[in-house]
């Protein structure tokens, strides 16, 4: 009977009943056999209980008299405390919150970011360059009118069109000179500003009074011109994009050496 | 004074015996809903029900009595504030032991972050690591018993203290305030083989701990 009792998984099974019984309560009939023929189980016994009585046995903790008294105290004051009215709610500032919040950002910026970027090198963009054109003959036709009395709406603008008038003369016009008159700006003595960024596709009519003559403002990205021609057909040229370094050589500039107006 | 006549008379004047009063307890659930009612003496009597026992449970939990009285008195606040979304599904108890049990880990947790070792608590370890032994123990008799007693309850608390939180909880609970496995999975949130698991490997912790004190029987 002994052998038979006395095995690893009898001595694992007894022992996780003795762990999980109550102390001092009678084991079973069972366990109470297996212990008198196993003296390891005995021992693990005697040193279980011996630990749980330790542990039980320390010195009792009340809580102190004025226990009730401060706890009062304690729900008086926090009633009469006005209730701070917190902007965000506590889960809102919670760490998960937070960091959740924080990736949200981070993937709206990137894709921002890549949408700016994608944009810049896509021809596709109508709009902003009509925009910009508006914008510029807005500003021609407003420089072109600084002697008349302007409306409120128009004062920003034009104070802007006045300081560029005001540096163009203190350069001596030499910024002019340097680069190739935009025909869609009016403005006399006024200094274009040139944006090498992405550009639209421009809608260029050929005028009348230089015909077979037309002038394009090269992009630092391909350009495709359509042409169409008086029998419907329409011819595309490839034009390779220009560097900033080609383009003194395309827009012909004065060199600066033979710049006489020039004044620094 | 009028002179008795008969013994009937001393019968009627006799005191009538007062009515058995069936002391009836009242439950926690109704404790509470009285609270909930505005009945400060309500609160007042589960307050007097488990001071001693939440205060008892936070101190073997963090070995530091101010505090455990500061934190029992903040799971009392705690479930003042909170009787209106109190639900009847567990027991009253197991409520407040894990408001009691929440609030006692996460002093640990900060204490742990500060680093802030208290003088009681020196032999406090972080988890797995082994706790220093700033106060070996002294083998050589003491004169006194109750001062050898008061040696022994030390060791045995500072041995607790030095349990990973993991395993202090369902040790104390189990052992020191004698609830039920089912009702120690409930406090913790957790299954009830789990508790059996943790309080097993709490215990053989404890004995490493406290060798010559086990085997010294």
């Amino acid at each position: 009977m002994n052998s038979l009792n006395i095995n690893p998984k009898a001595c694992r099974l007894a022992r996780r009943e003795i762990d999980e019984s109550e102390l001092n309560r009678r084991l079973s009939d069972q366990l109470q056999a297996h212990i008198a023929s196993c003296p390891a189980c005995r021992a693990f016994r005697d040193e279980r209980t011996r630990l749980r009585q330790l542990v039980g046995s320390l010195e009792p903790v009340t809580a102190p008299a004025d226990f009730d008294v401060r706890l009062r105290a304690r729900i008086a004051a926090e009633r009469q405390r006005p209730e701070r009215a917190s902007l965000f709610p506590h889960f809102l500032v919670s760490t998960p919150v937070m960091a959740a919040a924080a990736v949200i950002v981070m993937l709206a910026a990137s894709i921002v970011w890549f949408t700016e970027r994608n944009g810049k090198q896509s021809p596709n963009v109508a709009q902003r360059g009509e925009a910009l054109e508006r914008q510029r003959n807005g500003e021609a036709s407003t420089a072109s009118k600084e002697t008349n009395p302007k409306p409120a709406s128009d004062a920003n603008s034009t104070k802007t069109t006045e300081m560029r008038d005001q540096a163009a003369t203190v350069n001596g016009g030499s910024r002019d000179l340097n680069r190739k008159p935009n025909p869609s700006v009016t403005a006399k003595g006024r200094t274009p500003s040139r944006e090498f960024a992405v550009e639209p596709a421009q809608v260029i009519k050929q005028t009348p009074d230089s015909p077979g003559e037309i002038s394009l403002s090269a992009p630092n990205k391909p350009l495709v011109v359509s042409v169409e021609d008086n029998r419907g057909a329409t011819h595309k040229i490839l034009l390779p994009p220009v560097s900033f370094g080609a383009q003194q050589l395309v827009d012909n500039r004065i060199p600066v050496s033979s710049s006489n107006s020039r004044s620094w | 004074m009028r002179t008795l006549t008969s013994i009937e008379e001393l019968d009627f004047a006799a005191p009538a015996m007062a009515a058995p009063v069936m002391v009836q307890r009242v439950s926690d659930h109704a404790l509470l809903e009285g609270t909930l009612a505005g009945d400060e003496d309500a609160f007042a009597e589960l307050v007097g029900r488990y001071r001693n026992q939440i205060t008892r449970y936070i101190y073997r939990m963090t070995n530091d009595y101010d505090g455990a009285v500061d934190l029992a008195q903040e799971t009392f606040i705690r479930v003042y504030r909170a009787a209106a979304r109190y639900q009847t599904t567990h027991a009253f108890s197991t409520y407040i032991y894990r408001i009691a049990t929440n609030l006692a880990i996460s002093e640990l947790r900060k204490r742990k972050r500060r680093r802030l070792v208290s003088l009681t608590g020196l032999l406090a370890s972080d988890e797995g690591q082994e706790a220093r032994d700033f106060n070996p123990p002294d083998d050589r008799p003491l004169q006194d018993v109750s001062l050898v007693e008061l040696e022994r309850r030390t060791t045995v608390q500072r041995a607790i203290a030095t349990l990973p939180e993991k395993y202090r909880a369902p040790l104390v609970l189990r052992d020191v305030e004698g609830k039920s496995y089912d009702e120690i999975a409930s406090i913790l949130s957790t299954s009830e083989g789990t508790v059996k698991s943790r309080i097993n490997r709490a215990r053989n912790f404890l004995r490493d701990k406290m060798r010559s004190y086990v085997q010294g029987v």
